[in-house]
């Protein structure tokens, strides 16, 4: 027994009567090792996602209660029963020692120096570390490196059936005696074995074993520590049976790899996976994306209809269903992208596309690792953003963050459409061009915007890239579904808080101050109330009148309700025209007006700051006084508005290629800017993005006025 | 010039078990760079020449001094397979900038 008090055999986590009511067990492994997986097993939904204070490094702490809900059916008589267990899933690392930002936060976890927001900091109960059976001895470094942490262990093999495919058999026991600590075997994605883990880590304690510290060292006592605890059922001399099935696998492998990571079958299968999944995100999504907006408007129909008029009722239905669901309509997007993606990643397919996007990326700067949040960023900056963590070099991070939102996410799809249909009408295959060249124009100028930040402000070396590459399998949907969960849940965190309150501000911008209604609204009302008496047998001085027709009768209530209709959108758009915003939208006009935007179209620019859908919106109630922008009517009456003269349009062909310009290249999410100042940690670089993308935009946008106008 | 089963038998560790080694071919040893080897090409990593934060990330990653490797595809990316025990191991991709520095015993055909 050691004379070191933690190395006790005794000294174990989660079994005596004063053991503290929250454990903390720390996640440690090599990336691809399946710990993603056993996490999700542990844990399932009972997780939180946050992140390490400092860093932008994403944490996951899972929650595990062991009396209620035990994870596949574990052993509910753990002496741990009526405890709960918070699991860190740490970041995947090939060794504590790299200098590296993931390495140092495990160190420091370990270490009891830092926690995931919201847990407290101290050092973690016990450590969980993961080794992949079919690639063991580098495992068992990093086993080694966390034995000397001096932590209760317990060692977790994963991919045991794969290792007996290849005719290795770990002995747990022969392993436990040589680490000196808890060994369960187990398989995660079929849940073999996990049910071991919990009963395990109860008896987890801090090795009695000193692993060496230097690198040639540890790696001989890996290979000591394999050779004593694993047994070798088919030799791998070429011709055996286990032998042969594993080299004609590795054989197709290498078939695989080289056509997917080809200049030119590489680039063509990637167009063809990329065309497929945003062929089923923008397919599949738009069957949910109705439902929200049907949700969301009846939703806001109910307060207008149960609430009394006022301030309370326009600002719960407009501002906060109304800014909510222009927002969280865009979920079943995000969602589906996220589940793709991470099929994608599962199948070993996204470590191959990496590198052949860093073939392209690369002489911008920017690493394969970027597309990614590229991708993600085609549905929405936000997720994007957030996905550039993956991105070791903090220099390749920042440009990828900086120029992530020139991406066209789904936002800009609503703006999109109504310039092209205003360009293009009754041309579908120009029509489909101009969409195709706007997608094209967001990604060249992010390339084109990557490459200047590179050579000036972000400049230095480009790390080259060193990846690990999975092996090809079939994904798990388990995993998948998880992901989706944590990004669908991220961002609608982030609709409930952020957007949330820049919807609610625009919002009053925009309803504020209350005027009265103009002379033409009062004149219309008037008009209909006539009708609607004449039809009641009633003239307008209240003598009596001869009574309508059946037919007359349907001839006045249309007549009514076009009335009343024509004087609704009269006061919109006199209530807008002298809200703040409208107010606004004049003040700022000079500056858009070498843009050939008048007031209006300022205004629509200015609103569009809270979600960029929204200067359809916007436009829709300027020029036609009505809240829907879909019917192909009042894209007719945007197409035909004129400025106050009454005669000049407001988009003739210059401006209409100018503001589609305008839309694909400027930063019009305050979101997405609250995003980058939080993943890249600082208010500057967020301050940054805007005036680039914005003198982008605005020069852009200002050539395409001269050249077309 | 040595023939195959010699060196083999002469350094056992070096063997690259998951290849034929076409006993009795005109075969030799020699250092060949990674960037310039043929895929299937089998051999164990002889010496390297990164940057330390390199270095240190692909050892961890499994490239150690002396493990055995079999090259699976040159060019970009450049991709082998870091031979383990009993076939177990892992596959690697490297950008050429890092294969250019990275040194492997060889068998030549």
């Amino acid at each position: 027994m050691s004379e070191c008090p933690r190395c006790d055999d005794s000294v174990s986590v989660g079994t005596s009567a004063d053991e503290i009511a929250v454990r903390t067990v720390a996640l440690l492994g090599n990336p691809n090792t399946g710990k993603t997986t056993l996490f999700n097993q542990l844990s399932g939904l009972r997780h939180k996602t946050s992140n390490f204070p400092g860093t932008t490094q994403e944490a996951r702490v899972g929650v595990i209660r062991a009396a209620n809900g035990m994870p596949n059916g574990a052993d509910e008589n753990s002496s741990d029963a009526g405890g709960e267990t918070h699991l860190v899933d740490l970041p995947g690392i090939y060794s504590l020692e790299l200098d590296q930002t993931e390495a140092e936060i495990c160190r420091r976890v370990l270490a009891g120096k830092l926690s995931p927001k919201g847990e407290e900091t101290r050092e973690p109960d016990a450590l969980l570390v993961v080794a992949d059976a079919t690639n063991l001895i580098r495992n068992l470094s990093l086993v080694g490196e966390g034995l000397s942490q001096r932590l209760p262990t317990v060692v977790v093999i994963t991919m045991i059936d794969l290792a007996r495919r290849m005719g290795v058999r770990v002995a747990p026991e022969q392993l436990e005696a040589q680490i000196g600590c808890p060994v369960v075997l187990c398989n995660p994605r079929s849940g073999e074995g996990v049910n071991e883990i919990l009963p395990a880590l109860d008896r987890a304690r801090v090795s009695n074993r000193t692993p060496p510290g230097d690198r040639d060292a540890l790696e001989r006592w890996a290979e000591s520590v394999y050779s004593l605890s694993t047994e070798h059922s088919l030799p791998c001399a070429a011709g055996e049976h286990g032998s042969a099935r594993w080299m004609a696998s590795s054989r197709l492998t290498d078939r695989l790899d080289n056509l997917l990571t080809h200049p030119i079958s590489g680039l063509l299968s990637f167009a063809v996976v990329m065309a497929g999944l945003f062929m089923v995100i923008f397919k599949l999504a738009t069957y949910p994306m109705d439902w929200i907006e049907l949700v969301f408007a009846r939703l806001g129909g109910l307060i207008e209809g149960t609430m009394p008029e006022g301030i309370l009722r326009e600002f719960l239905a407009q501002g906060v269903v109304g800014g909510i669901g222009a927002t969280v309509i865009f979920l079943p997007q995000i969602c589906l992208l996220f589940f793709l993606i991470s099929i994608l990643e599962d199948t070993g397919y996204l470590a191959r596309a990496a590198f052949l996007m860093d073939r392209l990326l690369r002489p911008f700067g920017l690493p394969g690792l970027s597309f990614v949040p590229f991708l993600s960023s085609h549905a929405c900056a936000l997720p994007g953003i957030m996905s550039a963590r993956a991105i070791p070099d903090r220099r390749e991070k920042l440009a990828t963050i900086l120029v992530a939102p020139f991406m066209t996410c789904s936002a800009r799809i609503p703006v999109y459409v109504l310039m092209i249909s205003i360009l293009f009408r009754d041309r579908p295959i120009a029509a489909g061009l101009a969409f195709v060249g706007c997608y094209a124009l967001g990604i060249g100028a992010g390339l084109f915007s990557a490459l200047i930040a590179r050579r000036t402000i972000l400049k230095g070396p480009s790390r080259p890239m060193a990846l690990e590459l999975p092996t090809y399998k079939v994904p798990s949907l388990r995993t998948a579904a998880i992901a989706t969960y944590d990004r669908g849940m991220t961002f609608l965190k982030n609709a409930g808080t952020n957007i949330l309150a820049i919807c609610v501000v625009l919002w009053w911008l925009s309803a504020f101050p209350h005027v009265p209604p103009p002379g033409e609204t009062v004149m219309l009302r008037d008009q209909a109330q006539t009708i609607r008496q004449a039809m009641d047998g009633v003239a307008a001085n209240g003598s009596p009148v001869v009574a309508m027709t059946d037919a007359d009768k349907a001839a006045a209530v249309a007549k009514i309700e076009e009335l009343e209709a024509s004087a609704d959108r009269a006061e919109a758009r006199h209530a807008l025209s002298n809200s703040f915003a409208g107010r606004l939208g004049r003040v700022i006009e000079p500056v858009f007006r070498p843009l050939g935007f008048d007031w209006q179209l300022s205004v629509g620019v200015l609103t569009s700051f809270a979600a960029r859908e929204v200067f359809v919106s916007t436009m829709a109630v300027m020029v036609a006084g009505v809240d829907d922008a879909e019917d192909a009517g009042v894209r007719d009456q945007i197409a035909h508005a004129t400025r106050d003269d009454g005669v000049t349009p407001i988009f003739t062909e210059a401006v209409a290629w100018s503001a589609l310009v305008f839309y694909v290249l400027a930063m019009q999410c305050l979101p997405t800017l609250a995003v980058t100042a939080r993943e890249a940690g600082g208010v500057k670089w967020a301050v940054l993005q805007l005036a680039w993308m914005s003198v982008v935009a605005y020069a852009a946008a200002w050539v395409v006025m001269r050249v077309v106008g | 010039m040595s023939r195959i089963d010699d060196f083999v038998e002469d350094r056992p560790e070096s063997r690259c078990d998951r290849v034929s080694t076409r006993a009795g071919a005109g075969l030799e040893w020699g250092v060949t760079c990674l960037i310039d080897a043929q895929p299937g090409m089998c051999g164990s990593v002889a010496r390297t020449d990164l940057d330390a934060k390199d270095a240190a990330l692909l050892r961890a990653m499994g490239l150690s001094p002396n493990v055995r490797v079999r090259v699976c595809r040159r060019g970009t990316p450049c991709i082998l397979e870091i031979v383990g025990r009993e076939g177990c191991g892992c596959r690697i991709g490297l950008a050429p900038e890092l294969a250019r520095h990275i040194f492997l015993d060889t068998v030549i055909d």
